[in-house]
C-alpha cells in the first residue's frame, strides 16, 4: 500500500496535539495537588494507601539525593499494559536478535557502524544547537562533522575523539530544544515498540526521525526494499544495542521493573537537558 | 588592613578544608576501584570474582545509608528488625545487580575528574569508565562518616541508584504497605542469587 509521506504523519501528530494538551491541564492540577502539604505520619503501617512518601530532607540532608521531580502519569494503568508488552517483546525478540547481532559482527565493527550513524546524523544535532542558540556548538559540531567524515572514512573512526575541543561536545536533540524553549513535559507515555517517552520528547522524537537523512534515504529508497532495510538496519541496531544493555542492567532484578525504568529515564533526561 | 589579613586567613584556612576533604574522598574512592579493578584482572572464574569482589565493596559502599534514603519515609515505619532485614536485602540485590556487571579478565578504565565539595562532609567525584567499548559517565557521591569517606549514591549517566530504588520502593510501598515493600524486597533478592 502506498501512503502519500506527508499525509503519514498527519494523524499521529493530531493526536499528539490533543494528548498534549489534555497532559498540560493534567500537569498543571498536579502540581496544584502537590503544592498541598503532605500527609507522613499514619497509624496502621499494614497497608501504605494512607501516606504519600515525601522528604525526608529536614532530618537527613542527604535524602535529596532520593527525591527527583516525577513527570506526571495519569494512564499508569494502560503504561504498565503496553511496558508489560513491550517487556515480552524485548524478551522474546529484541534480546535474540541483539545476541545474534553481538554474536554475528564483532565489537570493532559495531563500534564502526554506530559512529557511522551518529555522523549523520549531524544535520539534526546542528540544527538543535541552532534553534538553541548555540552558533560556537553548531561550529564545533560541523568541525566534528567534517574531520570524521573526511580523516575517519566517512565517520566509520571517531578521529575527533583525539581532538580536546571536539571530544567533548554535549548531543542534543529536538526533545532538548523543545526544553529549552520552556515547552512542558506534558504527560508520562509508554508507546508499543518505542519505549518510554514524555508526550514533548514524543513530538521532540517525530522531529529527529523526519531531520535525521536516514529517514530520507529509507523514504527515498522506498520502492527499493533491500536498500531500505539497508539503511534502517544500521540505525535500529546500533541504537538498540546500548539499549538493550542498559535495559538488562535497569531492570535486572528490580522491585519494579517499570518504576525503575520510569525514574531511569526522567532522571537521564533532566541531565541531557541540564548539559 | 587586620580585618582583611584575617578574612583572607579564613578563607585560605576553609579553602585548605574542602580541599583536603575532595583528596580523602577521592584518595578513597581511588584505592577501592583500583582494588577492584585488580581482582576482575585477575579473577579466574565468575564465582571467584563475585567472591572476591565483595569485601571491598561492602567497605566502601555505605549500605545502611544508602538502603534509608532508597526506603523513604516508609522506613521509620520499619521495626528496627524489619530495618535490619531491609538493609540485608538491600546490600544483596545491590552486590548482585554491580558484580553482574563484570567478567573476569575484562576489567574498566577508569579516568577520575576533578571532585567537588556539595555541603559539608559531602563530595562528589565525577568519572568516567570506558568498559566492553562503551563509554560511562559515573559520579560518586561520598560522605564522611566519622573520618571515613564511603559511597552513599552511585549516578551512572544521570541515573542514581538511590532515586531509582526510591522509585520502586515507593510503588511498593503504596500497593502493599511495609509488609508489601519487604515481601517484594525478599523477592527480589531471592532471583538470580
Amino acid at each position: 500500500m502506498n501512503i502519500n509521506p506527508s499525509h503519514r504523519f498527519i494523524w499521529p501528530t493530531l493526536l499528539i496535539i490533543w494528548v498534549l494538551a489534555l497532559s498540560n491541564s493534567h500537569a498543571e492540577t498536579t502540581a496544584q495537588n502537590q503544592a498541598k502539604p503532605e500527609v507522613t505520619v499514619r497509624k496502621s503501617s499494614k497497608h501504605g494507601k494512607g501516606i504519600t512518601p515525601s522528604s525526608n530532607s529536614q532530618e537527613d540532608p542527604g535524602d535529596d539525593y532520593a527525591n527527583i521531580k516525577h513527570i506526571p502519569d495519569p494512564i499508569e494503568p494502560v503504561n504498565r499494559g503496553t511496558f508489560w508488552f513491550n517487556h515480552q517483546l524485548y524478551h522474546y525478540a529484541f534480546k535474540p536478535l541483539t545476541k545474534a547481532y553481538k554474536f554475528a559482527f564483532p565489537q570493532k565493527v559495531r563500534t564502526g557502524v554506530s559512529n557511522v550513524v551518529y555522523n549523520a546524523q549531524y544535520p539534526c544535532r546542528v540544527i538543535n544547537d541552532m534553534l538553541q542558540w548555540k552558533p560556537k556548538t553548531a561550529g564545533l559540531e560541523t568541525e566534528k562533522f567534517l574531520v570524521n567524515t573526511t580523516a575517519g572514512v566517512g565517520g566509520i573512526f571517531r578521529v575527533s575523539d583525539k581532538i580536546p575541543s571536539l571530544s567533548n561536545i554535549p548531543s542534543t536533540d529536538t526533545s532538548i530544544t523543545f526544553a529549552k524553549w520552556g515547552i512542558p513535559n506534558g504527560c508520562y507515555v509508554v508507546w508499543p515498540i518505542l519505549g518510554p517517552y514524555s508526550v514533548r520528547d514524543t513530538v521532540g522524537f517525530a522531529g529527529d526521525i523526519a531531520m535525521d537523512p536516514i529517514t530520507w534515504l529509507t523514504l527515498g529508497a522506498g520502492s527499493f526494499g533491500t536498500l531500505s532495510i539497508a539503511t534502517t538496519t544500521p540505525r535500529v541496531t546500533s541504537r538498540g544495542t546500548d539499549q538493550m544493555d542498559n535495559y538488562d542492567t535497569l531492570t535486572h532484578g528490580a522491585v519494579d521493573r517499570y518504576s525503575a525504568v520510569r525514574s531511569a529515564y526522567e532522571q537521564n533526561h533532566k541531565m541531557q537537558e541540564q548539559r | 588592613m587586620k580585618k582583611l589579613v584575617l578574612t583572607s586567613l579564613l578563607i585560605g584556612l576553609l579553602t585548605g578544608f574542602v580541599h583536603a576533604a575532595n583528596d580523602a574522598a577521592e584518595n578513597r574512592l581511588k584505592s577501592s576501584v583500583n582494588e577492584v579493578v585488580y581482582i576482575v584482572k585477575q579473577a579466574k572464574s565468575r564465582d571467584a570474582l563475585i567472591a572476591d569482589i565483595k569485601p571491598p565493596l561492602e567497605k566502601i559502599l555505605n549500605f545502611g545509608v544508602m538502603t534509608r534514603r532508597s526506603i523513604g519515609p516508609a522506613w521509620k515505619q520499619l521495626t528496627p528488625a524489619q530495618q535490619q532485614e531491609a538493609t540485608k536485602l538491600f546490600t544483596v540485590m545491590i552486590l548482585r545487580t554491580y558484580t553482574a556487571k563484570f567478567t573476569p579478565g575484562e576489567f574498566p578504565q577508569v579516568d577520575f575528574k576533578t571532585s567537588s565539595s556539595t555541603a559539608p562532609g559531602r563530595v562528589e567525584v565525577p568519572t568516567t569508565a570506558m568498559y566492553k567499548g562503551s563509554c560511562y559517565d559515573a559520579v560518586y557521591r561520598m560522605e564522611d562518616q566519622n573520618g571515613n569517606w564511603t559511597i552513599t549514591d552511585v549516578v551512572i549517566e544521570g541515573v542514581s541508584l538511590v532515586a531509582d530504588y526510591r522509585s520502586q520502593f515507593d510503588s511498593e510501598f503504596k500497593r502493599g504497605g511495609t509488609e508489601g515493600l519487604l515481601s517484594a524486597m525478599r523477592r527480589s533478592a531471592a532471583e538470580n542469587k
